[in-house]
Protein backbone atom coordinates (compact mmCIF):
# COMPACT_ATOMS: atom_id res chain seq x y z
CA UNK A 1 0.00 0.00 0.00
CA UNK A 2 2.46 2.48 0.96
CA UNK A 3 4.49 1.71 -2.60
CA UNK A 4 1.10 2.71 -4.11
CA UNK A 5 0.59 5.54 -2.27
CA UNK A 6 4.52 6.78 -2.98
CA UNK A 7 3.82 6.35 -6.41
CA UNK A 8 0.51 8.46 -6.98
CA UNK A 9 2.62 11.29 -5.01
CA UNK A 10 5.21 10.61 -7.55
CA UNK A 11 2.64 10.79 -10.59
CA UNK A 12 1.13 14.04 -9.16
CA UNK A 13 4.47 15.64 -8.91
CA UNK A 14 5.63 14.35 -12.53
CA UNK A 15 2.49 14.41 -14.66
CA UNK A 16 1.19 17.05 -17.41
CA UNK A 17 -2.15 17.95 -16.24
CA UNK A 18 -0.95 20.26 -13.64
CA UNK A 19 0.25 23.99 -14.73
CA UNK A 20 3.67 23.74 -15.59
CA UNK A 21 5.86 26.50 -16.96
CA UNK A 22 7.24 25.66 -21.05
CA UNK A 23 8.56 27.51 -23.22
CA UNK A 24 7.66 28.78 -27.36
CA UNK A 25 9.83 26.46 -29.74
CA UNK A 26 9.02 27.98 -32.55
CA UNK A 27 9.83 31.65 -34.07
CA UNK A 28 6.55 32.79 -33.59
CA UNK A 29 3.56 31.14 -31.82
CA UNK A 30 0.67 32.30 -32.28
CA UNK A 31 -1.97 32.80 -29.59
CA UNK A 32 -5.42 32.26 -30.45
CA UNK A 33 -8.64 33.19 -28.98
CA UNK A 34 -10.07 29.65 -29.42
CA UNK A 35 -8.55 26.27 -29.86
CA UNK A 36 -9.18 26.37 -33.59
CA UNK A 37 -6.97 26.52 -36.70
CA UNK A 38 -7.73 30.01 -37.97
CA UNK A 39 -9.26 30.84 -34.21
CA UNK A 40 -8.50 35.22 -34.28
CA UNK A 41 -5.09 35.79 -33.17
CA UNK A 42 -4.61 37.18 -30.28
CA UNK A 43 -1.04 37.83 -29.67
CA UNK A 44 2.17 36.34 -31.71
CA UNK A 45 4.75 35.18 -28.72
CA UNK A 46 8.39 34.68 -29.45
CA UNK A 47 10.99 31.99 -29.50
CA UNK A 48 11.63 30.87 -25.89
CA UNK A 49 9.39 33.18 -24.28
CA UNK A 50 8.21 31.53 -20.83
CA UNK A 51 4.17 30.29 -20.65
CA UNK A 52 2.30 28.95 -18.00
CA UNK A 53 0.32 25.48 -19.59
CA UNK A 54 -3.42 24.98 -18.27
CA UNK A 55 -5.67 22.66 -19.61
CA UNK A 56 -4.83 21.17 -23.17
CA UNK A 57 -7.57 19.81 -25.74
CA UNK A 58 -7.84 17.78 -28.65
CA UNK A 59 -3.50 19.33 -29.64
CA UNK A 60 -4.21 22.68 -28.37
CA UNK A 61 -2.82 23.96 -25.27
CA UNK A 62 -4.43 26.55 -23.08
CA UNK A 63 -2.17 29.06 -21.51
CA UNK A 64 -2.51 31.74 -18.57
CA UNK A 65 0.49 33.55 -18.86
CA UNK A 66 2.10 35.58 -20.31
CA UNK A 67 -1.58 36.54 -21.25
CA UNK A 68 -4.02 33.83 -21.70
CA UNK A 69 -5.41 31.94 -25.07
CA UNK A 70 -4.61 28.92 -27.13
CA UNK A 71 -1.38 27.74 -28.57
CA UNK A 72 -1.01 24.84 -30.82
CA UNK A 73 1.07 21.88 -28.78
CA UNK A 74 3.22 21.88 -31.81
CA UNK A 75 4.50 25.50 -30.97
CA UNK A 76 5.58 24.47 -27.02
CA UNK A 77 8.87 22.40 -26.10
CA UNK A 78 6.45 20.91 -23.81
CA UNK A 79 8.84 18.91 -21.65
CA UNK A 80 12.03 19.05 -23.30
CA UNK A 81 13.04 22.87 -21.95
CA UNK A 82 11.02 21.99 -18.72
CA UNK A 83 14.23 20.98 -17.44
CA UNK A 84 16.07 24.25 -18.21
CA UNK A 85 17.88 25.76 -15.09
CA UNK A 86 20.23 28.61 -14.41
CA UNK A 87 23.06 27.46 -16.03
CA UNK A 88 25.91 27.19 -13.94
CA UNK A 89 23.76 25.74 -10.77
CA UNK A 90 26.29 22.92 -9.64
CA UNK A 91 24.64 19.51 -9.06
CA UNK A 92 24.65 15.92 -10.34
CA UNK A 93 21.86 16.30 -12.33
CA UNK A 94 22.91 19.60 -12.85
CA UNK A 95 25.11 18.12 -16.03
CA UNK A 96 21.61 16.43 -17.87
CA UNK A 97 19.79 20.52 -17.53
CA UNK A 98 22.98 21.86 -18.94
CA UNK A 99 22.69 19.60 -21.59
CA UNK A 100 18.65 20.59 -22.33
CA UNK A 101 20.02 24.09 -22.18
CA UNK A 102 22.35 23.46 -24.79
CA UNK A 103 19.77 21.25 -26.39
CA UNK A 104 17.41 23.66 -26.71
CA UNK A 105 19.67 26.65 -27.41
CA UNK A 106 22.84 25.53 -28.97
CA UNK A 107 22.77 21.78 -30.50
CA UNK A 108 22.43 21.61 -34.18
CA UNK A 109 21.64 25.71 -34.92
CA UNK A 110 22.44 28.48 -36.73
CA UNK A 111 25.87 28.13 -35.31
CA UNK A 112 26.63 24.67 -36.68
CA UNK A 113 25.24 25.47 -39.52
CA UNK A 114 27.11 28.36 -40.47
CA UNK A 115 30.74 26.15 -39.51
CA UNK A 116 29.33 23.32 -42.18
CA UNK A 117 28.67 26.09 -44.55
CA UNK A 118 32.21 26.82 -44.53
CA UNK A 119 33.61 23.75 -45.21
CA UNK A 120 30.71 23.08 -47.76
CA UNK A 121 30.53 25.48 -50.09
CA UNK A 122 28.35 24.32 -53.48
CA UNK A 123 25.25 23.32 -50.86
CA UNK A 124 22.24 25.58 -52.11
CA UNK A 125 21.58 27.67 -49.14
CA UNK A 126 21.18 30.67 -51.12
CA UNK A 127 17.96 28.85 -52.28
CA UNK A 128 17.00 27.41 -48.82
CA UNK A 129 16.81 30.98 -47.92
CA UNK A 130 14.75 32.18 -50.98
CA UNK A 131 12.65 28.91 -50.02
CA UNK A 132 12.46 29.93 -46.64
CA UNK A 133 11.10 33.44 -47.39
CA UNK A 134 7.71 31.82 -49.31
CA UNK A 135 5.16 32.71 -47.17
CA UNK A 136 1.41 33.38 -47.47
CA UNK A 137 -1.43 35.57 -45.37
CA UNK A 138 -3.37 33.38 -43.13
CA UNK A 139 -6.22 35.33 -43.91
CA UNK A 140 -5.85 34.28 -47.95
CA UNK A 141 -5.01 30.95 -46.67
CA UNK A 142 -8.61 30.79 -44.90
CA UNK A 143 -10.19 31.95 -47.93
CA UNK A 144 -8.70 29.05 -49.60
CA UNK A 145 -10.20 26.29 -46.63
CA UNK A 146 -13.20 27.56 -46.85
CA UNK A 147 -13.80 27.32 -50.36
CA UNK A 148 -13.14 23.51 -48.93
CA UNK A 149 -16.26 23.96 -46.15
CA UNK A 150 -13.34 23.98 -44.13
CA UNK A 151 -11.59 26.72 -42.04
CA UNK A 152 -14.17 28.64 -40.46
CA UNK A 153 -12.91 30.55 -37.30
CA UNK A 154 -14.76 29.21 -34.31
CA UNK B 1 10.29 -10.11 -9.92
CA UNK B 2 9.75 -8.56 -5.97
CA UNK B 3 7.22 -6.32 -5.62
CA UNK B 4 9.72 -3.95 -4.76
CA UNK B 5 11.49 -4.01 -7.92
CA UNK B 6 7.96 -3.80 -9.33
CA UNK B 7 7.57 -0.90 -7.97
CA UNK B 8 11.39 0.37 -8.54
CA UNK B 9 10.00 -0.05 -12.24
CA UNK B 10 7.40 1.65 -12.35
CA UNK B 11 8.40 4.68 -10.65
CA UNK B 12 11.29 5.06 -13.09
CA UNK B 13 8.90 4.75 -16.10
CA UNK B 14 6.65 7.64 -14.05
CA UNK B 15 9.36 9.66 -13.41
CA UNK B 16 11.05 9.75 -16.51
CA UNK B 17 8.14 9.12 -18.93
CA UNK B 18 6.14 12.52 -17.58
CA UNK B 19 8.99 14.57 -19.38
CA UNK B 20 7.68 17.88 -17.37
CA UNK B 21 9.59 17.11 -14.69
CA UNK B 22 11.38 19.75 -12.98
CA UNK B 23 14.85 19.44 -11.60
CA UNK B 24 13.43 19.22 -8.11
CA UNK B 25 10.85 16.94 -9.55
CA UNK B 26 13.89 14.49 -10.63
CA UNK B 27 15.44 15.12 -7.71
CA UNK B 28 12.31 13.67 -5.99
CA UNK B 29 12.23 10.67 -8.29
CA UNK B 30 15.92 9.83 -7.32
CA UNK B 31 15.20 9.97 -3.23
CA UNK B 32 12.14 7.84 -3.86
CA UNK B 33 13.75 5.22 -6.13
CA UNK B 34 16.52 4.90 -3.48
CA UNK B 35 13.94 4.52 -0.77
CA UNK B 36 12.32 1.27 -2.16
CA UNK B 37 15.76 -0.17 -1.42
CA UNK B 38 16.28 -1.70 -4.98
CA UNK B 39 18.89 0.56 -5.66
CA UNK B 40 21.26 3.44 -4.56
CA UNK B 41 20.56 7.14 -4.18
CA UNK B 42 23.22 7.54 -6.40
CA UNK B 43 22.27 4.65 -9.00
CA UNK B 44 18.84 5.97 -9.22
CA UNK B 45 19.75 9.25 -10.22
CA UNK B 46 22.04 7.91 -13.10
CA UNK B 47 18.98 5.70 -14.08
CA UNK B 48 16.64 8.68 -14.14
CA UNK B 49 19.73 10.55 -16.37
CA UNK B 50 20.36 8.38 -18.67
CA UNK B 51 16.51 7.80 -19.23
CA UNK B 52 16.45 11.56 -20.18
CA UNK B 53 19.46 11.38 -22.28
CA UNK B 54 18.09 8.72 -24.58
CA UNK B 55 14.98 10.10 -24.65
CA UNK B 56 16.20 13.36 -25.59
CA UNK B 57 18.95 12.34 -27.89
CA UNK B 58 17.10 10.39 -30.21
CA UNK B 59 13.15 11.57 -29.78
CA UNK B 60 13.18 14.86 -28.17
CA UNK B 61 15.69 16.97 -30.85
CA UNK B 62 13.76 20.37 -30.86
CA UNK B 63 11.83 22.44 -33.46
CA UNK B 64 15.29 24.62 -34.01
CA UNK B 65 17.34 21.32 -34.12
CA UNK B 66 14.95 20.20 -36.60
CA UNK B 67 14.62 23.10 -38.73
CA UNK B 68 18.63 23.45 -39.22
CA UNK B 69 18.39 19.37 -40.02
CA UNK B 70 16.02 20.27 -42.44
CA UNK B 71 17.30 23.65 -43.74
CA UNK B 72 20.94 21.60 -44.73
CA UNK B 73 18.75 18.77 -45.77
CA UNK B 74 17.34 20.92 -48.10
CA UNK B 75 20.38 22.84 -49.52
CA UNK B 76 21.90 19.12 -50.72
CA UNK B 77 18.86 18.59 -52.58
CA UNK B 78 18.65 21.76 -54.21
CA UNK B 79 22.33 21.11 -55.42
CA UNK B 80 20.67 18.62 -58.15
CA UNK B 81 17.44 20.39 -58.59
CA UNK B 82 16.78 23.91 -59.67
CA UNK B 83 13.19 25.36 -57.95
CA UNK B 84 10.69 26.52 -60.70
CA UNK B 85 10.32 29.90 -60.84
CA UNK B 86 6.71 30.23 -60.98
CA UNK B 87 5.38 32.93 -58.54
CA UNK B 88 1.51 31.29 -59.51
CA UNK B 89 1.89 27.93 -58.86
CA UNK B 90 4.30 28.59 -55.65
CA UNK B 91 1.34 30.39 -54.10
CA UNK B 92 -1.44 27.73 -55.05
CA UNK B 93 1.21 25.24 -53.70
CA UNK B 94 1.97 27.42 -50.13
CA UNK B 95 -2.19 27.84 -50.09
CA UNK B 96 -2.84 24.41 -50.50
CA UNK B 97 -0.27 23.10 -48.89
CA UNK B 98 -0.76 25.17 -45.58
CA UNK B 99 -4.67 24.62 -45.89
CA UNK B 100 -3.71 21.02 -45.06
CA UNK B 101 -0.86 21.84 -42.44
CA UNK B 102 -3.36 23.89 -40.19
CA UNK B 103 -5.36 20.50 -39.48
CA UNK B 104 -2.18 18.45 -39.48
CA UNK B 105 -0.42 17.30 -35.98
CA UNK B 106 2.36 19.71 -36.35
CA UNK B 107 1.16 22.65 -37.69
CA UNK B 108 3.78 24.94 -35.96
CA UNK B 109 7.28 24.20 -36.79
CA UNK B 110 10.25 26.48 -36.28
CA UNK B 111 9.97 28.73 -39.17
CA UNK B 112 6.68 27.07 -40.57
CA UNK B 113 6.07 25.13 -43.66
CA UNK B 114 7.63 26.06 -47.14
CA UNK B 115 6.16 24.36 -50.50
CA UNK B 116 8.45 24.74 -53.82
CA UNK B 117 8.14 22.77 -57.26
CA UNK B 118 11.53 21.71 -58.62
CA UNK B 119 11.79 22.08 -62.46
CA UNK B 120 12.70 18.42 -63.43
CA UNK B 121 10.53 16.11 -65.35
CA UNK B 122 11.40 13.19 -62.82
CA UNK B 123 8.28 11.84 -60.65
CA UNK B 124 9.22 12.15 -56.95
CA UNK B 125 8.51 14.75 -53.70
CA UNK B 126 10.74 15.27 -50.62
CA UNK B 127 9.94 16.36 -47.25
CA UNK B 128 13.26 17.88 -45.51
CA UNK B 129 12.48 17.91 -41.59
CA UNK B 130 11.05 21.22 -40.33
CA UNK B 131 8.69 21.16 -42.73
CA UNK B 132 10.39 22.25 -46.25
CA UNK B 133 8.55 20.12 -49.13
CA UNK B 134 9.46 19.98 -52.43
CA UNK B 135 7.84 18.77 -55.35
CA UNK B 136 8.59 17.97 -58.75
CA UNK B 137 7.17 19.50 -62.17
CA UNK B 138 6.81 15.66 -63.10
CA UNK B 139 4.87 15.08 -59.98
CA UNK B 140 2.77 18.04 -60.58
CA UNK B 141 1.63 16.85 -64.24
CA UNK B 142 1.10 13.76 -62.83
CA UNK B 143 -1.84 15.21 -60.88
CA UNK B 144 -4.62 15.80 -63.26
CA UNK B 145 -6.64 17.41 -60.34
CA UNK B 146 -6.34 19.70 -56.92
CA UNK B 147 -7.50 16.70 -54.86
CA UNK B 148 -4.61 14.59 -56.25
CA UNK B 149 -2.15 17.40 -55.53
CA UNK B 150 -3.54 17.74 -51.67
CA UNK B 151 -2.49 14.00 -51.52
CA UNK B 152 0.65 14.54 -52.40
CA UNK B 153 1.30 17.60 -50.16
CA UNK B 154 -0.65 15.42 -47.13
CA UNK B 155 1.65 12.71 -47.66
CA UNK B 156 5.22 14.83 -47.90
CA UNK B 157 3.31 16.91 -44.73
CA UNK B 158 2.71 13.52 -42.39
CA UNK B 159 6.61 12.72 -43.20
CA UNK B 160 7.55 15.84 -41.46
CA UNK B 161 4.86 14.89 -38.63
CA UNK B 162 5.74 12.15 -38.04
CA UNK B 163 9.55 12.86 -37.66
CA UNK B 164 10.54 10.06 -40.31
CA UNK B 165 13.61 12.39 -41.64
CA UNK B 166 15.03 12.46 -38.40
CA UNK B 167 14.28 8.90 -37.42
CA UNK B 168 16.67 8.09 -40.62
CA UNK B 169 19.78 9.83 -38.64
CA UNK B 170 21.49 6.80 -37.07
CA UNK B 171 20.72 7.34 -33.08
CA UNK B 172 24.20 7.15 -32.29
CA UNK B 173 24.80 10.36 -33.43
CA UNK B 174 21.98 12.43 -31.48
CA UNK B 175 23.81 10.25 -28.68
CA UNK B 176 27.05 11.62 -29.02
CA UNK B 177 26.21 14.82 -29.94
CA UNK B 178 23.35 15.34 -26.96
CA UNK B 179 27.02 13.62 -24.80
CA UNK B 180 29.17 16.43 -26.50
CA UNK B 181 27.03 19.17 -25.25
CA UNK B 182 27.41 18.80 -22.12
CA UNK B 183 31.51 20.05 -22.77
CA UNK B 184 31.72 23.38 -22.07
CA UNK B 185 33.53 23.81 -24.83
CA UNK B 186 31.03 22.49 -27.26
CA UNK B 187 29.50 26.16 -27.13
CA UNK B 188 32.26 27.91 -28.24
CA UNK B 189 33.28 27.90 -32.56
CA UNK B 190 36.39 26.50 -33.47
CA UNK B 191 36.77 24.83 -30.14
CA UNK B 192 37.54 20.59 -31.05
CA UNK B 193 33.95 19.32 -29.33
CA UNK B 194 32.66 22.08 -31.35
CA UNK B 195 34.35 20.89 -34.15
CA UNK B 196 33.02 17.02 -33.67
CA UNK B 197 29.85 18.81 -33.24
CA UNK B 198 29.51 19.76 -36.86
CA UNK B 199 31.03 16.57 -38.11
CA UNK B 200 28.05 14.39 -36.55
CA UNK B 201 25.62 17.61 -38.04
CA UNK B 202 27.19 16.47 -41.92
CA UNK B 203 27.01 13.12 -40.91
CA UNK B 204 23.40 13.73 -39.48
CA UNK B 205 22.47 15.15 -42.57
CA UNK B 206 23.81 12.43 -45.26
CA UNK B 207 21.67 9.70 -43.10
CA UNK B 208 18.77 12.09 -43.86
CA UNK B 209 19.52 12.75 -47.67
CA UNK B 210 20.94 9.06 -48.56
CA UNK B 211 17.39 7.39 -46.93
CA UNK B 212 15.59 10.62 -49.04
CA UNK B 213 17.15 10.47 -52.37
CA UNK B 214 18.95 6.81 -52.45
CA UNK B 215 17.69 4.39 -50.08
CA UNK B 216 14.14 5.20 -49.44
CA UNK B 217 11.82 5.27 -46.32
CA UNK B 218 10.84 1.35 -45.23
CA UNK B 219 7.35 0.31 -46.47
CA UNK B 220 5.94 0.34 -43.26
CA UNK B 221 7.13 4.09 -42.55
CA UNK B 222 5.47 4.78 -46.48
CA UNK B 223 2.50 3.29 -44.61
CA UNK B 224 1.85 5.19 -41.86
CA UNK B 225 2.47 8.63 -44.11
CA UNK B 226 -0.19 7.45 -46.50
CA UNK B 227 -2.62 6.54 -43.07
CA UNK B 228 -1.28 9.82 -41.74
CA UNK B 229 -2.29 11.76 -45.29
CA UNK B 230 -5.73 9.95 -45.32
CA UNK B 231 -6.54 11.78 -42.07
CA UNK B 232 -5.00 15.85 -42.83
CA UNK B 233 -6.95 14.95 -46.32
CA UNK B 234 -10.14 14.60 -44.35
CA UNK B 235 -10.15 16.98 -41.58
CA UNK B 236 -9.01 19.51 -44.28
CA UNK B 237 -12.16 19.09 -46.52
CA UNK B 238 -10.87 17.05 -49.64
CA UNK B 239 -11.16 13.35 -49.80
CA UNK B 240 -9.05 10.95 -49.24
CA UNK B 241 -9.74 8.83 -52.30
CA UNK B 242 -7.42 10.82 -55.17
CA UNK B 243 -4.50 9.46 -52.76
CA UNK B 244 -5.86 6.38 -54.35
CA UNK B 245 -6.28 7.89 -57.79
CA UNK B 246 -2.59 9.04 -57.45
CA UNK B 247 -1.18 5.50 -56.53
CA UNK B 248 -2.97 4.13 -59.79
CA UNK B 249 -1.32 7.23 -61.68
CA UNK B 250 1.54 6.62 -60.69
CA UNK B 251 1.25 2.25 -61.17
CA UNK B 252 0.10 2.81 -64.87
CA UNK B 253 2.99 5.53 -65.61
CA UNK B 254 5.39 3.19 -63.91
CA UNK B 255 4.47 0.48 -66.54
CA UNK B 256 4.66 2.81 -69.34
CA UNK B 257 7.94 4.10 -68.64
CA UNK B 258 9.33 1.13 -67.06
CA UNK B 259 9.72 2.94 -63.26
CA UNK B 260 10.83 6.19 -62.57
CA UNK B 261 12.93 8.31 -59.69
CA UNK B 262 10.12 8.05 -57.10
CA UNK B 263 10.40 3.63 -57.44
CA UNK B 264 13.69 3.90 -56.27
CA UNK B 265 12.62 5.12 -53.00
CA UNK B 266 8.79 4.49 -52.50
CA UNK B 267 7.47 0.84 -52.09
CA UNK B 268 5.47 0.16 -55.83
CA UNK B 269 2.56 2.01 -55.84
CA UNK B 270 0.49 -1.40 -56.45
CA UNK B 271 1.21 -2.14 -52.81
CA UNK B 272 0.84 0.70 -51.62
CA UNK B 273 -2.54 1.03 -53.10
CA UNK B 274 -3.36 -2.73 -51.72
CA UNK B 275 -2.17 -1.76 -47.83
CA UNK B 276 -4.41 1.35 -48.40
CA UNK B 277 -7.37 -0.41 -48.94
CA UNK B 278 -6.97 -3.08 -46.73
CA UNK B 279 -6.83 0.26 -44.25
CA UNK B 280 -9.49 2.16 -45.23
CA UNK B 281 -11.71 -0.26 -46.47
CA UNK B 282 -14.61 2.58 -46.28
CA UNK B 283 -12.71 4.95 -48.72
CA UNK B 284 -15.29 6.07 -51.25
CA UNK B 285 -14.79 6.05 -55.18
CA UNK B 286 -13.20 9.75 -55.70
CA UNK B 287 -16.03 12.23 -56.68
CA UNK B 288 -15.43 14.32 -59.21
CA UNK B 289 -13.72 17.52 -58.44
CA UNK B 290 -16.67 21.09 -58.42
CA UNK B 291 -16.17 23.35 -61.43
CA UNK B 292 -14.37 26.52 -58.90
CA UNK B 293 -11.87 23.96 -57.97
CA UNK B 294 -10.74 22.44 -61.31
CA UNK B 295 -10.70 26.34 -62.04
CA UNK B 296 -8.36 27.56 -59.59
CA UNK B 297 -6.17 24.13 -60.54
CA UNK B 298 -6.20 24.83 -63.93
CA UNK B 299 -5.03 28.37 -63.25
CA UNK B 300 -2.34 27.58 -60.92
CA UNK B 301 -0.97 24.78 -62.11
CA UNK B 302 -2.30 24.30 -65.91
CA UNK B 303 1.08 25.40 -67.48
CA UNK B 304 3.31 23.73 -65.24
Amino acid sequence: MRYFIALLAVLAVFCPSLALAERIAVREGVLRQTPSPFGAIKKKLLYDTEVTVGKKQEGWLFITAPESGWLHGSAVSEGKESLRMAPGKASRAGAVAEKEVALAGKGFDRNVEAAYRKEHTRLRYDLMDQVEKITVPEAEVKKFAEANGTGRAR
Amino acid sequence: MSIRTLFAGALLVAVTGCVEAQEFGKQVGANLLAATGVVTHEQASSLIDASVKISDAVQELTPEQEHYIGRTVGATLLQGYPLHEDPQATRYLNLLGQTLVKVSGASETFSGYHFVALDTNEINAFAAPGGFIFVTRGMLRLCKSEEMVAAVLAHEIAHVELKHGLQAIKTSRLTSATALLAVEGAKSAGSPEFRQLTALFGESIQDAVTTLVDKGYSRATELEADQTAVKILERSGYEAAPLLALLESMERTSQEQGGFAFLKTHPAPADRLTELRAASPEMPVPAPSPEWRRKRFAAALGNV
